[in-house]
């Protein structure tokens, strides 16, 4: 129960910070650890009281620390083992009318691993992401699943897989009857689903909008029932298309930053997969990277290992290229290419960035905009 | 409207296909159709509808039809916006065991309860004219009818109010060779007592077997009482037997007295149809009418007039329109009891084999009459009688509308002696039908559906184009025209072709190789023909057991199954069918595009 009790001094920790928000979805997060419904119950009890126009902050942590120092007592079983979900080997498809080819790709996903998929438009993202989620057939290579040892069938095994697209299908009627609908199909029944589904709720920040519909809710809260509605079915395996598009910033890392705290959830730990434009936000929770450049897959971890001795740095200036290459003319082996809005400056040194800050500092280049991609994905779009 | 909540609450959160399928929500509705339409009917139902309307028709004739129509139409679409609410399968929600089955099953159930309006209907106006027409009463009156009209009636079909008592049945233990089964088969039919006949009738049910050769006499004596015999059916003598015989089936007791009583009529009435088919030298006509003249002729002349009045009463109040003059009518059946038909000329006088109508020399544009006179009380001469008695048999003056009459005591019947057939399994199969269709649109897609209608079309067309060519190649001629071969070919060809594509449906779901596109209009194709596959197997077995046979007879065709006509076993089968076409949806589901 230790990693148990780290996740709940986290909680303090943000509570005693101020950051009550923060601190109040990890505190449902340790809350659906514990799968236990008298936890619920003091759960949605204390989000209803904190939704309501009674609340206060000084209550609030009363409250909260009330229900931390109960979850402190909680026992549970805890999943330490990441277990392999999905192995590809060589999966690849050929589609179109120019013939295009995805692949070949090989990745296995464990328990608690979150998969970014990135690549310009049009490179098969979403083609691959619906042959993992067994909705496209597949020409050459090898699937295997471990997701449920008793899916008797390949329905059985697609209910297991969770599939959000980019478009979200339209749903009809209230937003909780869906959840609810979608709980008992999973055996979620009687009193505990209505408990499960208001602690779904209230994780994604639906509480205010639980009867609302489909038409009444924006982009972003309809992403967050859906994955309201994914998480209820307690998958294994989460593949998204593009769950960011649409969505502010601020909705962006909330929805980023509850992947990856469910992903590795300590009683139910799970695989996600996702795709999306917003390359930073995705490579900061992403424990690996998937390129896709013509189909053609490169795969990528945090830690950059084969270039790691590379300094690259994604620029805009107010001044002309010839004065940005007579800045940098006295770095050794630098390279610039530039897409017509910004530049890209490499230099083959690890950490070099200051190295090039300098250098423009002192030829008096007007910086708009810098960022060190040494380890990102972005400087593959160039 | 809590406790509705709840209630809704708790089937979503227990039973999620009652809940999806809406059955609760859609039973009430059927539940309320009854109520409505039973209370309808029972209030639509007046005395005009009483005489003019029959029950079991009423529902169609009257704007109920429609009002119950519109109110399915208006059920059925918005219990359709919630019912594609939701679905389990389009999201790949882990489904029960047997889900299809049990969601089909309460559609079914809902359904047929939402589109049966007409029986309940049809029993509230059943139960309005049983109060209207309470048997007691109703039967005193009908009495009446029957005896007045014996009096009033001059037409040749005269007297056609069917018997308002059910002639009791003979129990008939008897064997007949059944030419589908190839079978013999016995038969017991058994009789029922009417309502207030029963003690008159009492005893019929000891009477068995052939009662000898109907054409050589009209009554047969047995136990004191004259009996006359008609409605026979052929059968065979013995299962070793070709030869067959005429077994009476149904009889009447004829009266045995002169005295004027109801009975009298009423038993020779329910012969009337029957009894022609018999060859008799003598119609029903003809004995009611020498019934009513021999009446006449003993000057019961007061008790007809007693009878006429009260007709006229029963029928005024029933408002059954009518003209009738009972001293007018008295004055009709005094001057034909003293005609006295010495001969007849024309035409027509070998055609009836020396048989007198008694009616028909009231037209003497067809053949003449001479008649003279034997009493003088009745002083007119004989033009005045003719134009008389063909004014009152042309019924230009006197009438009375016998079809309200028919029509008030059809109706009364049905309602008292459960004559109402309510044919509720068809209704069945409209309820069959929508739940059908809904969970056809369940699983499937709605444009993948639209593309299998033309495809299915072309398809149709080359079965019917292989149709053609299987009935009309070779040498055709109507001499050597094999009609059962070629009914056998033309059912082989149809059900092979349903075959393949069932066969093919399924193993491109099995296998996994088949394009989705292909699957999808295959399986929808399936899914149609899956409620009659059943039925077809059945009908395979009946055409390909046929075949010709040599007997003691002579030849015969023969079938060695039976061929299901009934309509609750063509349901089951039907059902049957489907059923097994529900495990592929999960498996056809599962596949990838």
């Amino acid at each position: 129960m230790k990693l148990f009790h780290e996740k709940l001094n986290i909680v303090s920790s943000h509570i005693h910070s101020g950051d009550y928000h923060l601190g109040f979805r990890k505190l449902v997060d340790c809350v659906l650890d514990t799968q236990d419904k008298a936890f619920y119950k003091l759960c949605i009890d204390f989000a209803d009281w904190n939704e309501s126009d009674l609340r206060n902050d000084a209550e609030f942590v009363e409250r909260a620390f009330d229900l931390i120092q109960k979850l402190e007592k909680a026992t549970f079983e805890i999943k330490l083992d990441k277990k392999p979900l999905l192995v590809a080997e060589n999966v690849s498809k050929v589609y179109g009318r120019r013939k295009f080819k995805l692949g070949d790709i090989s990745i296995s996903i464990h328990e608690g691993d979150v998969w970014g998929l990135v690549g310009e438009n049009g490179n098969g993202k979403t083609t691959l992401l619906r042959i993992l989620a067994k909705d496209l057939k597949f020409d050459q290579g090898n699937l295997q699943y471990q997701i449920d040892e008793n899916a008797s069938s390949d329905y059985d095994l697609r209910t297991k897989l969770t599939y959000i697209p980019q478009r979200t299908p339209k749903w009809y009627g209230s937003l909780k009857t869906n959840l609810k609908f979608a709980a008992t199909h999973y055996g979620i029944k009687g009193e505990e689903n209505e408990l499960i589904v208001l602690m779904m709720i209230i994780r994604f920040g639906l509480w205010k909008y639980r009867n609302h519909n489909w038409d009444e809710l924006s982009s972003g809260y309809k992403m967050r029932f859906e994955l309201a509605r994914t998480f209820l079915r307690s998958p294994k395996l989460l593949l998204l298309d593009e769950p960011l598009a649409n969505l502010d910033v601020l909705a962006q890392q909330l929805i980023l930053e509850d992947l990856k705290n469910l992903s590795q959830s300590l009683s139910n730990p799970l695989g996600i997969i996702l795709s999306s434009q917003q390359l930073f936000e995705v490579e900061k929770i992403s424990d690996k990277i998937l390129f896709l450049k013509n189909g053609a897959p490169t795969h990528l971890s945090n830690a950059n290992e084969e270039e790691e001795q590379l300094t690259v740095l994604e620029l805009d200036i107010l001044d002309s290229r010839d004065e940005l290459n007579a800045a940098l003319e006295r770095l050794v082996g630098h390279e610039i290419k530039f897409n017509g809005g910004t530049y890209l400056v490499s230099i083959p040194v690890k950490n070099g960035m200051n190295q090039i800050l300098q250098a423009l500092v002192n030829h008096n280049i007007q910086i708009r905009y810098v960022r060190d991609i040494s380890q990102s994905t972005r400087r593959l779009f160039f | 409207m809590n406790k509705l909540k709840k209630i809704n609450q708790y089937l979503l959160e227990n039973h999620p296909i009652t809940w999806h399928s809406k059955f609760l929500q859609l039973l009430v509705a059927g539940i309320f159709g009854w109520i409505i339409s039973f209370i309808s009917g029972y209030l639509l139902f007046g005395l005009s509808e009483l005489k003019n309307e029959d029950i079991r028709d009423f529902y169609a004739d009257s704007n109920f039809v429609s009002f119950h129509v519109i109110y399915c139409l208006i059920i059925i679409c918005i219990w359709a916006i919630y019912y594609y609410k939701n679905n389990a399968i389009k999201s790949f929600y882990p489904l029960s065991k047997l889900y299809f089955v049990k969601l089909f099953t309460q559609l079914f159930i809902a359904f047929s309860f939402l589109v049966s309006a007409y029986y309940p209907f049809t029993y509230g106006t059943i139960n309005r004219v049983k109060n209207e027409l309470k048997i007691d009463e109703t039967e005193a009156k009908i009495a009446k009818l029957n005896l007045g009209m014996a009096f009033v009636l001059n037409n040749k079909s005269m007297y056609h109010i069917d018997n308002k008592k059910e002639i009791a049945k003979l129990k008939l233990s008897s064997i007949y060779y059944n030419d589908i089964s190839n079978i013999w088969e016995g038969e017991n039919s058994y009789m029922y007592y009417p309502h207030k006949l029963k003690d008159t009738y009492s005893g019929f049910d000891l009477i068995y077997g052939d009662f000898g050769d109907l054409h050589d006499s009209l009554s047969t004596q047995i136990d004191n009482y004259k009996y006359l015999f008609f409605k026979t059916e052929s059968k065979y003598e013995s299962k070793d037997s070709c030869e067959s015989n005429l077994f009476v089936t149904d009889f009447v007791q004829l009266p045995n007295s002169d005295k004027l009583h109801v009975f009298d009529f009423q038993n020779l009435n329910a012969t009337w149809l029957d009894y022609q088919s018999l060859y008799t030298q003598m119609s029903t006509n003809e004995m009611i009418t020498n019934k009513v003249l021999r009446w006449s002729k003993n000057h019961q002349f007061d008790s007809i007039q007693l009878a006429i009045n009260d007709f006229i009463d029963v029928c005024l109040e029933y408002k059954i329109d009518l003209r009738l003059d009972p001293r007018m009518i008295l004055k009709y059946l005094k001057l034909k009891d003293f005609h006295h038909i010495e001969s007849i000329t024309g035409q027509y006088e070998n055609k009836y084999n020396n048989r007198i109508d008694a009616d028909d020399f009231s037209y003497p544009e067809d053949y003449s009459v001479l008649m003279k006179y034997s009493n003088n009380d009745v002083p007119v001469s004989i033009e005045d009688s003719s134009a008389f008695v063909t004014a009152i048999e042309r019924q230009d003056i006197y009438f009375y509308k016998k079809d309200q009459i028919r029509q008030l005591l059809d109706n009364y019947e049905m309602s008292h002696f459960n004559r109402f057939d309510s044919g509720f399994i068809s209704m069945l199969f409209v309820g069959f039908f929508l739940a059908f269709l809904f969970v056809l649109f369940e699983f499937a897609n709605i444009v993948s559906f639209l593309i299998t209608i033309p495809i299915g079309g072309v398809l149709m067309i080359l079965v019917a184009l292989g149709l053609i060519f299987i009935n009309l190649s070779g040498n055709y001629n109507f001499e050597n025209y094999d009609h059962h071969t070629r009914e056998k070919n033309s059912i082989v060809f149809v059900f092979c072709i349903i075959s393949i594509i069932v066969v093919t449906t399924i193993y491109g779901v099995l296998s996994k190789k088949f394009n989705k596109k292909v699957l999808n209009v295959l399986v929808n194709m399936t899914y149609i023909i899956s409620p009659f596959f059943v039925n077809l197997i059945f009908g395979m077995n009946f055409i390909l057991s046929g075949h010709y046979v040599n007997s003691k007879c002579g030849v015969e065709y023969v079938n060695g199954y039976s061929y299901i006509t009934n309509p609750f076993w063509i349901l089951l089968f039907a059902l049957f069918g489907l059923f097994s076409f529900f495990p592929l949806i999960k498996k056809y589901k599962a596949l990838e595009d």
